[in-house]
């Protein structure tokens, strides 16, 4: 082999001299870079120690949303309804004598995003609660770096697939059995027998449409089919026409944001005569349907013209303080659910008498709320979830909601056995 | 010795002595921050020796990654096999036979272009992306959360700081390998080949074995950082086999400038320890800044950030002479 550099003696001497003033000038700012960037770092170091706040000193509350990627359309009202409610609360003393501030942190609609956003608030904000959150894989993703390894109360806020039953960890949206049941009981009632599923490929319509089957098998319905496609699907052309080919009377589905959309415009256009129901119909999801959206059924914790003076004066000066997230509180962008988490909080914290963990944890379990957005609300205890107010709801077609009928407060069935 | 060894010596030696600054914080975000930097820094190493030492345009070396992640967290979650050692193990035997495919598929025959290179191994982590997005068995769209720490002889290793020196100790020792390699009559050869592939085999140099060797190597070492990923952060998912990920790399190379081995490692490290900052400062508008940076760096200083010192190292050597 030829040695490349040194064919020729005596310009390698002179290559020689150049290089070593070259290698010593290089190696200085080599070392200086690396001086620069661990310098830049220690800077950051001003780590805020975890004991018992002084007197008056703000609280750190931790807001794990998505800001940007395909959910940022509900880390827009997430962050909104947050603000409102941290303001709200400060307005009126505080918790324990003490302000909140909010920590906001981006989880990116991605797990992997959310876990570092999420080690952030804990590990180096040491917030004093986490909650957030808005899809079911970033809950499994960041659960362990708050509530486990952070040792952190973490309230997940979202209508959800259930059996979140994680020590630290409080659930504050619906439960299955809340959402679910009551939706397909209506169903049955109308005399629809055959049911087709469909949902995109992850843990939580996976989950849903589970428990859609055991509904309606219980029932005397029957299933004609049961469809998944990817997260990301945007052409619904192949799952329409299983839809519309099976002709069902009615079709229970579960195709999350951006499939949602294209789907069942393409199912009503091909036209489907059955019912369409599903968990993700209201006044936020509605607008991107259009007018396709007429006759959609669902069950929430909260619809814009629920008969409740608490949640229309609450909803209505959320409006006119945040006018960037003006019809943004909708429960499929989990809002009541955010409002009630840090006021079930503040419930506990003072409770518990202590902003710490373990105790406040202890005295979640049986908190409530005698007026929170959408009704009354509180823990069942043991179970990790709350005894919700649910209602039935049909969509129209200029993106409002029906109210059909006030289903009351349904018990969670969730977690008996919590570990506490 | 040569300068890159010299430098990469200095390098392995300032870190355990700055490194108990960062540890009296007491702040464990920022050493798992630190933590990533060397993981990823291995990464980009593998990118580095692929495209920026051979000329293998390698656009989907996130693909090994994710491979190595999913193989080492899936057995510590589901097969109780939590022995560091026999995990990197399995990385790395995955590495190699996923490497040795792709390889023989890409190398073996006639040469190939650099873009198509590129597009095909953009396409196989476009496609492993999809395929764990989709598939059950690994988890569909949550990959594999809450995965155990790793042990070693039987003890957990639980504290960052521990982990901190895991990661930092397979960087060293993959960054020495590489300088060796490097530094040795075959980093000539596969330097040769970056230049002219075609020159290269007429002096008759075997040009497909030395790109198989290397892409197999990058792969693997790829592969064991997937595996350190995973055990550390407690968690894997689909993106980390993907496109995002694959695009940053080649975006810390292109930055810190491919060919000049440190370049890429100082634009991680720049970008990484910024993004823990910027991030919280500006959750909306700092990727966007960052995309633009990037475009800025490809548009006036093709070669990246470490051709900055080479210009004005040249202006003053033009001085010295007029």
């Amino acid at each position: 082999m030829i040695r490349l550099s040194e064919s020729n003696p005596s310009i390698k001497k002179e290559k020689d001299k150049m290089n070593k003033t070259i290698r010593r000038k290089n190696l200085l700012k080599v070392s200086g870079i690396t001086v620069g960037v661990l310098a830049l770092s220690s800077t950051l170091l001003v780590a805020p120690s975890q004991a018992a706040p002084a007197t008056g000193s703000p609280i750190k509350v931790g807001v794990l949303t998505d800001m940007t990627g395909a959910f940022a359309i509900v880390g827009k009202s997430n962050k909104a309804v947050a603000q409102f409610t941290i303001d709200e609360i400060n307005k009126s003393g505080g918790v324990l004598g003490h302000k909140l501030v909010m920590d906001l942190a981006d989880g990116g609609s991605a797990p992997d995003v959310a876990t570092q956003a999420a080690s952030r608030l804990v590990n180096q904000d040491h917030v004093s609660m986490v909650v957030g959150g808005v899809a079911s894989f970033t809950r499994v993703a960041v659960r362990g770096v708050i509530a486990t390894r952070g040792k952190t109360l973490y309230v997940w806020p979202a209508s959800y697939e259930g059996n979140e039953c994680t020590n630290n960890v409080w659930n504050t949206g619906s439960a299955p059995n809340q959402q679910v049941d009551p939706t397909v009981k209506y169903l049955l009632a109308q005399g629809k027998k055959t049911f087709f599923l469909a949902g995109s490929d992850y843990l939580y319509p996976r989950n849903i449409l589970a428990r859609v089957r055991q509904d309606v098998l219980a029932g005397g319905g029957s299933i004609v089919g049961e469809e998944y496609v990817p997260l990301d699907m945007t052409d619904a052309s192949n799952l329409t026409s299983k839809v519309v080919a099976a002709n069902a009377d009615a079709l229970f589905e579960v195709v999350v944001l951006p499939g949602t959309a294209p789907f069942i415009k393409g199912v009503v256009d091909a036209g489907y005569k059955g019912t369409i129901a599903g968990t993700l119909f209201d006044e936020g999801i509605n607008p991107l349907i259009g007018t396709e959206a007429q006759g959609l059924i669902g069950v929430q914790d909260y619809y814009g013209p629920i008969k409740d003076a608490f949640s229309q004066s609450e909803v209505a000066k959320f409006n006119a303080q945040h006018p960037e997230a003006k019809g943004l509180f909708t429960s499929t962008f989990n809002a009541p659910a955010w409002y009630r988490s840090i006021y079930l909080w503040k419930a506990a914290v003072e409770k518990a008498g202590s902003f710490d963990t373990a105790k406040v944890n202890k005295a979640m379990d049986s908190v409530s709320l005698s007026k929170s957005i959408g009704g009354p609300v509180g823990f069942a205890p043991g179970t990790k979830h709350l005894k919700l107010s649910m209602y039935l709801g049909q969509s129209n077609g200029d993106g409002s909601e029906t109210v059909l009928k006030s289903l009351g407060q349904i018990s969670p069935y969730q977690c008996s056995a919590a570990t506490n | 010795m040569k300068r890159r060894m010299r430098i990469g010596i200095a390098v392995v030696c300032a870190v355990p002595i700055l490194s108990p600054l960062l540890f009296l914080s007491g702040n464990d975000y920022l050493i798992q921050a630190v933590t990533r930097i060397f993981i990823y820094g291995i990464l980009v190493l593998s990118v580095e020796m692929c495209w920026g030492q051979t000329g293998i345009f390698t656009f989907g070396q996130a693909a090994f990654f994710g491979f190595g992640g999913y193989f080492a967290g899936y057995m510590a979650k589901n097969e109780n096999i939590t022995d560091l050692g026999v995990l990197l193990l399995i990385a790395l035997v995955a590495g190699v036979i996923a490497g040795t495919l792709i390889a023989l598929f890409l190398f073996s025959g006639k040469r190939v272009g650099e873009l198509y290179v590129a597009l095909v191994t953009l396409a196989i982590s476009y496609v492993c992306e999809k395929l764990a997005n989709s598939w059950t068995f690994v988890g569909s769209g949550n990959g594999i959360p809450g995965i155990p720490f790793p042990t070693i002889f039987g003890k957990e290793i639980s504290s960052s700081i521990a982990l901190f020196f895991i990661a930092f100790g397979l960087f060293a020792v993959s960054m020495i390998i590489c300088i060796l390699i490097i530094d040795s009559q075959l980093g000539l050869a596969i330097n040769a080949v970056r230049d002219d592939e075609e020159r290269a085999e007429f002096f008759g140099y075997n040009r497909s074995l030395i790109q198989i060797i290397i892409f197999i190597f990058s792969a693997v070492l790829a592969s064991i950082a997937g595996a350190l990923f995973s055990l550390s952060e407690g968690f894997i998912s689909p993106s980390s086999l993907g496109l995002t990920l694959s695009t940053s790399t080649v975006l810390w190379v292109v930055l810190g400038g491919k060919g000049t081995f440190y370049g890429p490692m100082i634009a991680l490290a720049i970008l990484e320890s910024v993004d823990v900052e910027m991030q919280k400062a500006l959750p909306s508008l700092w990727r966007i800044l960052v995309g633009l940076m990037l475009l800025l760096t490809m548009i006036f200083l093709p070669k990246g950030l470490m051709s900055l010192g080479e210009k004005s190292r040249n202006k003053r050597e033009q001085k010295k002479t007029t």
